[in-house]
């Protein structure tokens, strides 16, 4: 496995930064900025920054574990200028996103926003007085979905839902998935959509994915993941749909569509182990489609991938319902690819 | 000469407020129909011949390529360019501060800045119109007495 350009990911991550930060962190030796996997920061609080090894602080130009008061500090006025430097001096033209608490910025790093949100009815109509952003440096790892390609694409187009906690590198794998089905490298160029309703997967700029995911690739940015999958079923007949965090209702029923068209889907999910796989509603619900035949769940510790056939989840959940009482046939699979 | 360059200045003052006013009224549209980030608004507004006497513009969008904030670039190309533009100082310190906010807010915010800028410079335009159209007729004999008086004055 190579990471694409070593600390590359992480100057063009600090490069939506206002100057004296970016200049600070930049500042940080190649290689502990190479550990970086968030920045985050907060109106007057000092800048953390998360690794494997857990929460960094900033003294010049090394990173400690150790809390000081000389740790480098965001000034509100840096969070503020910050702010508008990752909407691209365009706060107008990410509203939507704001909305949802993301910007995706260049290169398919997302900046998480937060502040305090304006309501008209249950919906967020704004957010203002933003007070933390926490940016994740998305990273093309080629090489990260050998094992799983091996594993279940060496032969067939399965179904699959790829599952791991926060940062467990779910997107990770999915580019890479990509480009493997639809590049040069396995010579297979199967017919792959990507739905990246978040920007993060293929990192489109300009028109130009920032990422490799292959040559025999659309990619459906900003879509809603529900439409991009109704879309792509009706102008792109593709062999393969991948989608990042899936499983609301109406993506659900567009995965069904799309059962009868032959497309193979793969999906992302949170769920850092099997039983909280059995017990999350997103995860039945696809389950439930019948799309699904196989399920990967990568462990974020030891960067291991445990795979399941869907039936034997299905069977634990349903042995779960009877345990508590729950109808038994509250819910069943409901197409042919769980069979394969 | 003098008279000639004085009118000749007006009128400039006039298209370039033409073209402002123009400029608000096809960001309001812009911003209204596909919401477009500042970069791609500039480069619009540089495509188009129509701004083509607001050279600020094109200074802005150089600055911003170099990698210059976009608030600082439209500060510093209005600082630079404002006389090549035709503008007055006062003129462009009211443009520099709808560049402050250009990008800064949400929709409703920019299109009624954007109104608010359109409003502010018609009136402008009507004002300066009017002094061109009362004065036209008085620069022309105001350079040739100016003249006059400098050729006695030398003799």
């Amino acid at each position: 496995m190579k990471e694409d350009i070593n600390n590359s990911r992480f100057l063009q991550a600090t490069d939506c930064l206002c100057a004296e930060l970016r200049d600070a962190l930049r500042s940080l030796p190649p290689d502990q900025q190479n550990l970086v996997t968030e920045i985050r920061m907060r109106s007057e609080m000092p800048i953390v920054l998360t690794c494997a090894q857990g929460a960094m602080f900033v003294y010049g130009s090394r990173l400690s574990p150790v809390y000081s008061q000389s740790a480098l500090k965001v000034s509100s006025l840096q969070l503020d200028e910050t702010f508008k430097r990752i909407c691209g001096y365009s706060v107008h033209s990410h509203r939507t996103s704001i909305n949802s608490g993301y910007v995706t910025v260049e290169g398919g790093h997302r900046a998480g926003v937060c502040g305090t949100a304006m309501r008209e009815g249950d919906d967020v109509c704004s957010v203002r007085d933003i007070n933390c952003i926490n940016i994740r440096i998305s990273r093309q790892i080629k090489g990260s979905a050998n094992g799983i390609y091996s594993a279940l694409f060496a032969h067939s187009l399965p179904g699959v839902i790829v599952a791991g906690a926060p940062s467990s590198g779910k997107t990770t794998v999915l580019r890479d998935l990509a480009r493997q089905l639809s590049g040069e490298q396995r010579g297979r160029f199967i017919r792959t959509v990507i739905c990246d309703e978040r920007g993060e997967i293929a990192a489109v700029h300009n028109g130009v994915p920032a990422n490799d995911v292959g040559i025999n690739c659309d990619v459906l940015t900003s879509y809603p993941k529900g439409e991009g999958i109704l879309i792509a079923l009706r102008s792109f007949s593709p062999q393969v749909i991948i989608c990042d965090e899936t499983g609301s209702e109406e993506e659900t029923r567009a995965i069904e569509s799309g059962l009868n068209s032959g497309v193979s889907f793969i999906v992302s999910v949170h769920a850092s182990s099997r039983k909280e796989l059995c017990s999350r509603m997103q995860v039945r619900r696809l389950i439930e489609t019948g799309a699904f035949s196989d399920v990967v769940l990568l462990d974020a510790s030891d960067r291991s991938e445990k795979y399941f056939k869907t039936k034997e989840l299905y069977d634990e959940i349903r042995g779960g319902n009877a345990d508590s009482g729950g109808s038994g046939n509250a819910w069943q699979i409901c197409g042919a690819a769980s069979e394969g | 000469m003098l008279g000639r360059y004085a009118a000749l200045h007006q009128k400039d003052e006039v298209r370039t407020l033409e073209a402002l006013v123009k400029m608000f009224s096809d960001i309001k549209s812009m911003l209204g129909f596909t919401c477009p980030p500042v970069g791609d608004i500039l480069i619009k507004l540089c495509s188009d011949t129509g701004f083509s006497s607001l050279v600020f513009l094109s200074e802005c969008k150089n600055r911003c390529e170099q990698g210059e904030a976009f608030p600082d670039a439209w500060e510093n190309a209005l600082k630079e360019k404002y006389r090549e533009s035709s503008l007055s100082r006062e003129n462009a310190q009211k443009l520099s501060g709808f560049g402050r906010g250009l990008g800064a807010t949400d929709l409703e915010g920019q299109l009624a800045s954007c109104t608010l800028y359109e409003t502010m410079f018609s009136s402008e335009l009507e004002r300066v119109g009017k002094a061109a159209e009362k004065n036209s007729g008085l620069y022309m004999p105001l350079g040739f007495f100016a003249g006059l008086a400098a050729a006695i004055f030398i003799v």
